[in-house]
């Protein structure tokens, strides 16, 4: 058979394990996100440490969940996963939550997107995953969202896009949050978020990082979310990392009463006409009976705004009610995101619930 | 059988790539930068819809949708 000189000079795409070190697989991510437009969107840009926290490091990850395609030694896609387990209506089940999706246009000229995610999929059924959750937001014309809705659309059976993700958000800083905002609306929007910083709560001194002992009355916390699909965090996963921006940080409630409220969170840098910071509150969860959820958010918001974070998130979820966190200054977020779900074995729900507390990275 | 699924491609391919002329049945879409990652989701939508086959992720690589004739054969062997 005669190749073509196309066909010489382009090597066959391959996926395979990730070989490169988390900070050079941030570097990559950041690179290909540089070549999208994405409009009034903020830019993520993760940092090679919380990556190694967040992914990397997670009990249970193995090769298989972080993913490379390659053509020849060059990097030209990544997909990254780590294991993460889901109660789904008192079924628990084994799976995975997989984000950081990056194809340079040398990649998408070799379908890099599908082949990572047909790969994930192919080696996390072999691990014995049972599902794949992410989060899709629209990051410009053809990826993030336009990406996995056509995918969706095209492969049904392979993934599902929704149901919905919508945020509660609170600005913590304004004056930073309008000097780095490209949108006049976001600008004006926080300018008048100055008029109401976040403030420390009375019972702050109760606020505490989390300890091996709390690992199993923080779970009973998760458990008694009302959601129909809800995490069941690792040891690893309630276990705070050095600082809220090199991973995800647990606190607790701890009033010796036992604990009554658990969060996780993390400090996100991002670049829009600045860079700036965003905190991600992933989990948010208390007693139904107290008050004590409250006091914790206001002391994440506290300490985010003391980090120079200028705007928390807070993902929407069952139990967090809007009466509440009005009264800590949070505001519905108007664009909705899109859960991601792949089914990769036939005890796992046909499809994700749409009441659900899962992370959000 | 497959002649016809080959045009029917090669029309919907001029069609989403209106910018590439005298594409044929051999013609190189991969090295050519004719198809990317939505294009081909796009393609497997649309022969979803025309020849109600249904393309799983796995299928999707490069061998199989280097040309309009390999399409072709690929849309012959899941509707067989």
């Amino acid at each position: 058979m005669t190749e073509t000189p196309d066909a010489a000079a382009v090597p066959a795409l391959e996926v395979r394990p990730l070989s490169e070190s988390p900070d050079a697989v941030a570097r990559f991510i950041h690179a290909v996100y540089d070549t999208h437009d994405h409009g009034s969107s903020f830019v993520p840009r993760w940092t090679g440490t919380f990556l190694a926290s967040a992914v990397f490091d997670q009990a249970g990850h193995t090769p298989d969940h972080t993913l490379g395609a390659y053509l020849g030694l060059q990097l030209v896609g990544t997909l990254l996963s780590y294991p993460h387990t889901i109660d789904f209506a008192g079924r628990r089940l084994a799976g995975a939550y997989a984000s950081w999706l990056a194809v340079t246009p040398e990649g998408a000229r070799q379908f890099a997107a599908l082949a990572l995610v047909s790969e994930l999929r192919r080696r996390l059924a072999e691990h014995g995953a049972q599902f794949v959750v992410g989060v899709a937001y629209r990051s410009g014309p053809g990826s993030g969202l336009d990406f996995w809705q056509a995918f969706s659309s095209a492969c049904p059976d392979d993934v599902q896009v929704g149901p919905e993700l919508r945020f509660w958000v609170r600005v913590t800083d304004g004056l930073a949050l309008a000097r780095a905002a490209k949108s006049p609306l976001i600008r004006l929007g926080a300018h008048l978020a100055r008029v109401r910083p976040p403030w420390q709560p009375e019972d702050a001194q109760f606020v505490r990082r989390t300890e091996p002992a709390d690992f199993d009355a923080c779970r009973a916390l998760f458990a008694a979310s009302s959601a129909d699909a809800k995490s069941v965090p690792s040891d690893y996963e309630l276990t705070s990392a050095r600082d809220a921006e090199a991973g995800p940080e647990t606190l607790v409630l701890d009033r010796s009463r036992g604990i009554e409220a658990v969060a996780t969170y993390h400090i996100l840098p991002m670049e829009d006409a600045a860079p700036l910071k965003i905190g991600m509150i992933d989990h948010l969860l208390g007693r139904p009976d107290g008050e004590g959820a409250s006091t914790l958010v206001n002391e994440i918001l506290w300490r985010l705004r003391k980090s120079g974070v200028c705007l928390a998130l807070l993902p929407r979820a069952p139990d967090l009610r809007f009466g509440r966190l009005i009264r800590s200054r949070f505001l519905p977020y108007p664009e909705a995101f899109k859960m991601i779900y792949m089914r990769l074995s036939s005890r796992a729900p046909e499809r994700l619930p749409s009441s659900f507390e899962l992370p959000v990275r | 059988m497959t002649d016809a699924v080959q045009q029917e491609i090669l029309r919907f391919i001029c069609e989403l790539k209106p910018g590439h002329a005298g594409i044929g049945a051999d013609t190189d879409l991969i090295g050519g930068g004719i198809l990317d990652s939505l294009a081909v989701l796009q393609l497997v939508m649309f022969l979803s819809k025309t020849f109600a086959v249904t393309l799983p992720a796995r299928d999707l690589t490069p061998a199989n949708l280097k040309s309009a004739a390999a399409i072709a054969k690929l849309v012959e062997a899941r509707r067989a």
